[in-house]
């Protein structure tokens, strides 16, 4: 099967370059313009192409917020219609961070009697099944489960929390994530409409103590925040974050639980929904502070990963687009997820190489300049608007040192000037290794547990 | 004006440049660091089957144990 895929791809790309070479020679004949001009010709109205349909992705993801905004209800659900909730949180070497994430899991604005807790330790080869052995016994008095297995990986490990789980709605969240005290409460009122398979949180930084790391604060609230906002409104989004997911367990046995083998289990797991018809919102109170890498090669190793891994799960997934249950909305989210991962950071890459040459072999300066600037005006815009409409849900227990207002144009233009086009890179190497079929590892990222000392106290 | 913008044009060309160059070293040091670590897994899988073959071999029972 694999290797009739290749070969109708490798025919296929014989033909489309026998059709361009045909073309540029027809193109030469008629006008008198050298194949270097040709190139040059046909490269910029490609990126000018794609230029204007990251206008549109733009002005898309915008009015489709802006409507997820004014649809978005308020109103909490009475006690006695709270649904039971099982969290399941596997743990893996996380020692420095686990008593403050478990204590705010017993501290959830919930009905105590209503939720449980399922910790399972991965085989950590550190303190983390003490400490988590601890909180056995409570005073909150409520339900904590302690499994421990041998390291099986992050997906198995979460199949079994769920398997020994009792709970209505499945909440998965990672070990890495303090959770706010109204999270709970506002996923949960969702699943009140039966056709609602999951919701997806709102994952938010909270060491943002240094440039490097306010750059992916920005990135979280402006790029993936506001994106998944957006998709809420067509009640098609793409990701159900790892941080911090709900899902209605009957859909879970319905669709099948996590898959090991995908890198980004999380997105296969949406998609898996999706393709079922059932509806996957975003709820921004929803609120998960996390910890974001505080160096380079962090970050390369984080996002690597997750490119791979939503590469590989829109390959595995990749039937949905004929499927029976295929609507429009469905399509366009599961294209501006490929469009995303790998479209757009090639193009952007393309462009970059393009102008800087065109600057260094024949002096053409402003025209790197004016990409660059306009893709900035862009970013700066959907930036401060996703910014307003984020405040609400930020939390300042967590997060005393997040990004001011003032300092969004500063921020923006560094963003631009190098964090995307570095994030853009590491997209594009991924998913040529990907293509590649090149060896990969989990890739773990360091913690530095230092949420310990930020914590000040949460209102209720 | 045009100086101006030839100024900043250039800003952005050194900033473009610096930035390529330091992600493409980032991504060749990344590389490595996994190929090195994939083929230590491999030497120690292999020295673990080595050692297997070895422990099988020497309680193969001898030909007059069989009979």
């Amino acid at each position: 099967m694999r290797e009739k895929k290749f070969f109708i791809t490798l025919i296929l790309l014989i033909v489309i370059t026998i059709g361009c070479i045909y073309l540029l020679s027809f193109i030469k004949e008629k006008i008198n313009l050298s194949y270097a001009h040709i190139f040059m010709l046909s490269l910029t109205v490609l990126l000018l192409s794609f230029f204007i349909l990251l206008l549109f992705r733009y002005l898309i993801i915008l009015i489709l917020s802006l409507l997820a905004h004014f649809r978005y209800k308020k109103e909490l659900l009475k006690e006695e219609n709270l649904k039971t909730v099982s969290i399941i949180m596997p743990v893996y070497n996380e020692e420095k961070i686990l008593g403050v994430v478990i204590n705010s899991l017993l501290n959830l604005n919930y009905p105590k009697d209503k939720y449980e807790i399922i910790i399972i330790d991965d085989g950590s080869k550190d303190n983390s099944y003490s400490i988590a052995y601890q909180f056995l016994k409570n005073e909150q008095g409520i339900k904590l489960k302690l499994l421990r297995q041998e390291n099986q990986g992050k997906a198995k490990a979460l199949n079994r929390g769920i398997s020994e789980s009792n709970g209505e709605i499945i909440v998965c969240i990672d070990s890495d994530c303090v959770v706010t005290k109204n999270s709970l409460i506002y996923g949960v009122r969702h699943f009140q409409d039966e056709k609602v398979g999951a919701v997806a949180g709102n994952v938010k930084i909270w060491n943002q103590d240094k440039l490097f790391v306010k750059l992916q604060a920005l990135e979280y609230m402006e790029g993936l925040n506001f994106t998944r906002q957006a998709l809420s409104f067509l009640n098609k989004v793409n990701i159900v974050p790892g941080a911090i997911g709900f899902f209605r367990r009957e859909v879970l046995e319905k669709v099948g639980l996590y898959n090991g083998n995908i890198y980004a289990e999380d997105c296969d797991l949406t998609l898996r929904i999706l393709k079922a018809g059932y509806k996957v919102i975003y709820e921004p109170k929803a609120v998960v502070y996390t910890e974001a890498p505080e160096s380079i090669n962090c970050l390369f190793k984080q996002r690597y990963r997750w490119t791979r891994g939503i590469l590989q799960a829109a390959g595995k997934n990749n039937h949905l687009l004929y499927h029976s249950n295929a609507s429009f909305s469905l399509i366009l989210s599961y294209l501006l997820l490929i469009y995303e991962a790998f479209f757009w950071p090639a193009m952007n890459l393309i462009a970059h190489l393009f102008f800087t040459l065109l600057a260094l072999l024949y002096g053409f300066i402003p025209f790197l300049f004016i990409w660059w600037l306009s893709l900035t005006l862009l970013d700066f815009s959907s930036a401060c608007y996703a910014y307003v409409s984020d405040k609400k849900s930020e939390n300042n227990a967590y997060n005393n040192k997040k990004i001011v207002f003032s300092h969004l144009p500063f921020l923006v233009l560094i963003y631009r000037l190098f964090y995307l086009l570095l994030i853009d890179t590491i997209k594009v190497f991924a998913f040529l290794e990907e293509i590649l079929n090149l060896e990969m590892g989990w890739q773990r990222i360091k913690i530095t547990g230092k949420l310990n000392g930020y914590i000040v106290k949460e209102k209720l | 004006m045009r100086e101006i913008i030839t100024i900043l044009s250039a800003i952005v060309l050194g900033v473009t440049l610096i930035t390529l160059i330091f992600s493409l070293v980032i991504y060749i040091l990344f590389r490595l660091k996994i190929n090195r670590k994939e083929n230590l897994n491999n030497k120690k899988i292999k020295t673990e089957k080595e050692i297997e073959e070895e422990i099988f071999i020497r309680y193969q029972p001898k030909e007059d144990e069989k009979n």
